[in-house]
């Protein structure tokens, strides 16, 4: 197969040759998603190693749940949909003396670099947002998620998407105006 | 005013769309992730078939065996014959085709074939009527009285 048949070949294909047994289909959906997942899993958690090891683990449950994969959703919500869940999952077990709503509440410092990269300005500012905005956020601008797709990911209804866009633009546009 | 305001939300999600970070992830990840996969074995290059596949696959042979089983069961043991098949042998010659000849046979013959086949019977039963006759004949000349 040429490496222009081999990029045409869709996640969802992958993902059910995947299904039926095939160890290098898989290989190629991680090498083709890792880096976009450890990407929104470090802007989450703030910490390269946290981040690393969720990726890994998201993998591995996908990898597990593949034959529940149904092709109505694109195999990338779905793929994004878990990796959430284990990053809040994963956040809840280090952090076991806070309560769920302070987690809600919480993010983690961003960090200025990661392996020499500079995190962008406006995203770092971002960060700062409540973590239900900055990852409404996130999906839907740096990911290109539709509203509806969003709503799945964030286990949510694609109307309070809308709601959380416009206030996370809002209140991101109020800290351009004092820091940019 | 409004169109200030729109113009300041595009221009912000400009911007949040062509500032997005990028980070590539630790060298090695995939590695680790295959080789933490849950499997037995690691098939990297051969495309394995997944156990609950196959299961209609057995299912069809398990019921073709089954019912080949039940044939060779029903099938009638006959002493006075002879089968090559049956009988284990150590050393199997092949077999050659032979090509037979069947006699084509006419009805008349087949007429003339009968009619001598039904002869032996009506013999059998005159001489069974004729001696009944004698018999009678002879209890009657030996036992009635003459009167």
């Amino acid at each position: 197969m040429t490496e222009t048949e081999e990029q045409t070949e869709s996640l969802e294909d992958l993902a059910a040759a995947a299904t039926g047994g095939c160890l290098i289909s898989f290989e190629k959906i991680v090498d083709q998603n890792k880096d976009r997942l450890f990407t929104f899993l470090f802007q989450i958690t703030g910490n390269a190693q946290d981040a690393e090891d969720i990726t890994q683990e998201t993998f591995i449950k996908a990898y597990k749940h593949l034959a529940s994969f149904d092709r109505r959703a694109r195999f990338s919500t779905w793929l994004f949909a878990i990796a959430k869940n284990t990053a809040f999952t994963h956040l809840r077990k280090r952090r076991t003396h806070e309560s769920i709503d302070e987690l809600a509440e919480m993010l983690p410092a961003p960090a200025a670099t990661v392996d020499g990269d500079q995190v962008a300005s406006l995203w770092a500012l971002a960060r700062s947002l409540k973590p239900k905005l900055f990852e409404t956020l996130w999906l839907f601008y740096a990911e290109g998620f539709s509203l509806k797709e969003v709503a799945e990911i964030m286990q949510t209804n694609a109307i309070t998407v809308r709601v959380n866009l416009h206030r996370a633009r809002a209140a991101l546009a109020k800290k351009c105006k004092f820091y940019l | 005013m409004i169109e200030s305001t729109e113009r300041k939300i595009a221009d912000l999600e400009r911007r949040l769309r062509a500032e997005r970070p990028h980070f590539r992830a630790p060298a090695g990840l995939t590695e680790r992730i295959i080789e933490d996969l849950p499997r037995s074995i690691s098939p990297r290059n051969t495309p394995s078939v997944g156990f609950y596949s196959l299961l209609p696959r057995f299912a069809l042979v398990a019921v073709a065996l089954a019912a080949a089983a039940l044939l060779i069961a029903r099938r009638p043991a006959d002493s006075t014959q002879t089968d090559a098949r049956i009988v284990p042998s150590a050393t199997l010659s092949p077999v050659e085709p032979v090509a037979l000849e069947i006699p084509n046979v006419g009805p008349e013959q087949i007429e003339s074939l009968t009619a001598k086949l039904d002869e032996p019977l009506e013999k059998e039963l005159k001489n069974v009527l004729s001696d009944t006759r004698n018999a009678l004949r002879f209890v009657a000349s030996n036992f009635l009285p003459e009167n």
